[in-house]
């Protein structure tokens, strides 16, 4: 039987106690460590994924912004074209001075439809 | 010496009046093969021809839209209104007629081949004026009316006479022969508007025309 001393024991159950907080120390740094990384992955994933929906935010935004544009452009042109109308005077002098060309061109067309060629 | 001369000058005098028209007709058919002469003649011919559609076109109720004649010896007439039949008819039969026209005006007096050729200057002028619209047409409108007007220049008129007879001859002549230009089977043309117009065949048309010629140029040489 090999009695060992019991100081020697302690020392190598010290040394082992030693080692192990050692180790659970390091464990836990790294476990730490890994948390921190692991935490600031998911807040650097939680950060893209805010910026995406920020992002996604922007553009329904902006759709609608553009909707809104459009329609309001349609009321604009709209608007405008109300502006631009000319009064009913000035309609009925431009279809009357189109009618004349258009009566013109007729009497053209309706000539050269009716001219004959020799040869 | 002198009365042998004189006699031989009559004897050659009366063979050259005898066969004046002969001669007339052998000069305007080696004038036709002439390559580069030949060419203002056939434009002379082309002028009468289309001018006949447009004034058939006018004593029908109808106007004149524009006259084109071109290089190769082809002419277009465009008018609006008037008997169809009547200004189809005449481009062919106006050119035999303005050429037996120019050729009995000349030999029937000087001074009625001078007034004649002044009348064909007016025609060629008014031509110019009212019809001609582009520069092809205007020149050869123009060459044309220095051609006739040259031969006014002429201090003789017996010259004159001369040379409307063998202008009147081609223009006859060619008058005779263009119609056979109808029958490429083309259907396009006086011919075939006729024939549209009658129903009777493009043949018939150019039968009509070649034998107007012959019998003008049958006619021209009975009398001479």
């Amino acid at each position: 039987m090999k009695i060992t001393n019991s100081t020697s024991f302690s020392t190598s159950v010290q040394a082992l106690s030693n080692k192990t907080p050692a180790n659970n120390q390091q464990a836990k740094i790294a476990a730490q460590e890994e948390k921190q990384t692991s935490a600031a992955k998911t807040v650097a994933r939680l950060d893209v994924n805010e910026q995406a929906i920020a992002l996604l935010d922007q553009q329904a935004v902006n759709k609608s912004g553009l909707k809104s544009e459009n329609k309001s452009g349609k009321n604009s042109t709209f608007a405008n074209a109300g502006l631009d109308q000319p009064s009913k005077q000035n309609l009925s002098a431009i279809n009357t001075y189109q009618s004349v060309n258009n009566l013109t061109q007729r009497e053209n067309i309706q000539s050269m439809l009716g001219v004959d060629l020799f040869a | 010496m002198p009365s042998v001369n004189s006699s031989l000058l009559k004897k050659n005098t009366s063979f050259s009046q005898k066969y004046q028209f002969w001669l007339f007709l052998l000069a305007a058919v080696i004038l036709r093969q002439l390559p580069f002469i030949s060419i203002p003649f056939n434009w002379l011919e082309t002028y009468f021809h289309e001018i006949s559609h447009g004034i058939a076109a006018l004593l029908s109720g109808g106007s004149i839209i524009k006259i084109e004649l071109f290089a190769n010896g082809a002419g277009l007439c465009t008018t609006l209104g008037g008997n169809r039949f009547l200004v189809s008819f005449s481009g062919y039969a106006g050119a035999i007629i303005w050429g037996a026209m120019i050729y009995v005006s000349a030999k029937s007096h000087q001074r009625v081949a001078q007034i004649f050729s002044l009348f064909i200057v007016l025609l060629l002028s008014v031509t110019l004026i009212l019809w001609a619209r582009d520069l092809l047409t205007i020149f050869i409108c123009l060459v044309l009316l220095v051609l006739i007007l040259l031969s006014l220049k002429t201090k003789n008129l017996k010259t004159l006479q001369l040379l409307l007879q063998l202008f009147g001859m081609v223009v006859l002549l060619n008058g005779l022969y263009s119609p056979f230009y109808l029958l490429d089977g083309r259907s396009i043309g006086d011919g075939a508007t006729l024939a549209n117009l009658t129903l009777l065949p493009e043949l018939v048309w150019v039968v009509i025309w070649s034998s107007m010629g012959l019998a003008t140029l049958f006619l021209l040489a009975k009398k001479s």
